[in-house]
């Protein structure tokens, strides 16, 4: 559905060149948002294109894992747009489909899940923050049922998908005060990296059809970015500090 | 406390128990609460191996202070790194010589989180991440291990037992049993109780010792 509910608005999204990512820009600038779309790569360009068939944005090139890149990003989209509302830290590591054990774990693996997700984080909120406060904004951290509930093939994930909720909740305390909401949302979608994890492992597909109420593992674009889009509205504004979950009733603790 | 079959015991009968953090005021009183209770100690520092006979690893580690309280936009990315990335690749390589030296003969790993992990707290947003990072780590692991009878839980304690440059969230609700749980009269009991084979169905979980503060859903 569009109704331009985020019209006015302009949006950062790391990781924003495929999958997930690439969904949210398409679904934020089809609600009105003007879509900043930081991506290392030219699949960046790619999503700026078909945002462009339903929207406004431009494609930033930026990586995550470098703190200027990420001024640069704000930076770029408060220069060209006037304002920053909304960031939405979506980039996760290449290794996040690779299984492995924690005794096996790569140091390659690790930093490389630390600084994309953790580290990401941390560049996100340093280089928005000014431009957040000036907005009463929102911060969008997207975390995973590993971070939740802990994946035993996918260790390094697990850590740092449960680190950004850590993160999350604390820096909810330190930004209300200012307006700005921070939540963190854990998805289960199809997207390449799930294409890549059913790959690793045969039986994870027929496992989640058991497990998911709703008997489907959901869409990125169906499923997932409409709650985006909905947590970035004006409705949301008094969600903050919280780990939403959109996996069609998979984790039921909360 | 009595004698605990669970935990394997050494050639000559001694119930063997590593304990990183143990300069912290709860490592200490968990120390001194299972060394009188029958069982060898070994307080060992970080990178210090851990006997071959270990048949428990409790970790205080994560309870030691942050050494740079702020905002998180205020930290410099040194500081960020200290805080966040360090203790949670500490995380890391504890699990896996915890793992090293269980995973023959099963047995107990018990780590202590500050309670910024389930309530947050400004100021320390960079230590609180790496330490629900290390919590969400733990169930990775006791997934992984519960098949070579491994099982690890986290124990979450008030995090002004952690020393003064930390305090609660504001506006908490006081302890339901009116009183903050002290190290060594509640905290150190607790885990040696965790240590009984009583425990042996439990695994993954997270148990706060707060008093009754937090209440999860």
């Amino acid at each position: 559905m569009t109704d331009g509910s985020l019209s006015g608005s302009v949006v950062l999204v790391t990781g924003g060149g495929a999958g997930l990512g690439r969904a949210i820009c398409v679904e934020l600038a089809g609600n009105g948002a003007t879509v900043v779309i930081a991506a290392p790569g030219d699949n960046g360009a790619a999503t700026a294109e078909l945002v462009a068939q339903v929207g406004t944005g431009r494609h930033v090139t930026a990586d995550v894992t470098v703190a200027a890149d990420m001024q640069r990003a704000v930076d770029a989209a408060v220069a060209e747009f006037g304002r920053l509302d909304a960031i939405v830290h979506n980039a996760t590591s290449r290794h996040s489909s690779g299984i492995e054990s924690i005794d096996d774990l790569s140091d390659e693996a690790w930093d490389d899940h630390v600084a994309v997700s953790l580290r990401g984080a941390y560049h996100c909120a340093v280089a928005g923050f000014a431009a957040l406060r000036d907005s009463r904004g929102r911060f969008l951290v997207m975390t995973s049922p590993a971070g939740i509930e802990g994946s035993a093939g996918r260790p390094a994930y697990s850590a740092v998908k449960g680190a950004v909720r850590g993160l999350v909740k604390s820096l909810a305390l330190e930004w209300g005060p200012y307006g700005i909401g921070v939540v963190a949302v854990s998805p289960l979608a199809m997207t390449p990296a799930m294409v890549d994890a059913y790959r690793a492992d045969p039986n994870l597909e027929q496992r989640l059809r058991e497990l998911v109420p709703l008997g489907y593992v959901g869409d990125a674009a169906a499923d997932v970015a409409p709650v985006v889009r909905f947590l970035l509205e004006p409705g949301a504004r008094y969600i903050t500090g919280q780990t939403i979950v959109v996996d069609g009733g998979r984790f039921t603790t909360l | 406390m009595g004698s605990n079959p669970a935990i394997p015991t050494t050639g000559s009968g001694v119930r063997a128990v590593a304990v990183l953090g143990a300069e912290t005021a709860v490592g200490a009183a968990i120390v001194d609460e299972l060394t009188a209770t029958g069982f060898s100690v070994a307080a060992l520092a970080d990178h210090e191996p851990m006997p071959p006979a270990t048949a428990a690893v409790i970790d205080a580690g994560p309870l030691r202070e942050p050494t740079v309280v702020g905002d998180l936009v205020s930290l410099a990315a040194a500081d960020w790194r200290q805080e966040a990335e360090v203790p949670l690749r500490r995380a890391r390589l504890v699990l896996q010589a915890a793992h090293r030296c269980l995973q023959d003969a099963g047995g107990r790993v018990v780590v202590l989180l500050p309670s910024v992990v389930m309530t947050g707290a400004a100021g320390v947003a960079a230590w609180a991440a790496a330490a629900e990072g290390y919590r969400s780590l733990t169930k990775a692991a006791a997934r992984a291990w519960g098949a070579d009878r491994i099982s690890i839980q986290c124990v979450v304690v008030p995090v002004s037992l952690c020393g003064g440059s930390v305090a609660d969230r504001p506006g908490l609700q006081p302890p339901a049993l009116g009183r903050t749980p002290g190290p060594r009269a509640d905290i150190a009991p607790a885990i040696a109780a965790l240590l009984d084979p009583r425990f042996d169905a439990v695994t993954g979980s997270t148990l706060a010792i707060d008093g009754g503060v937090w209440m999860t859903p």
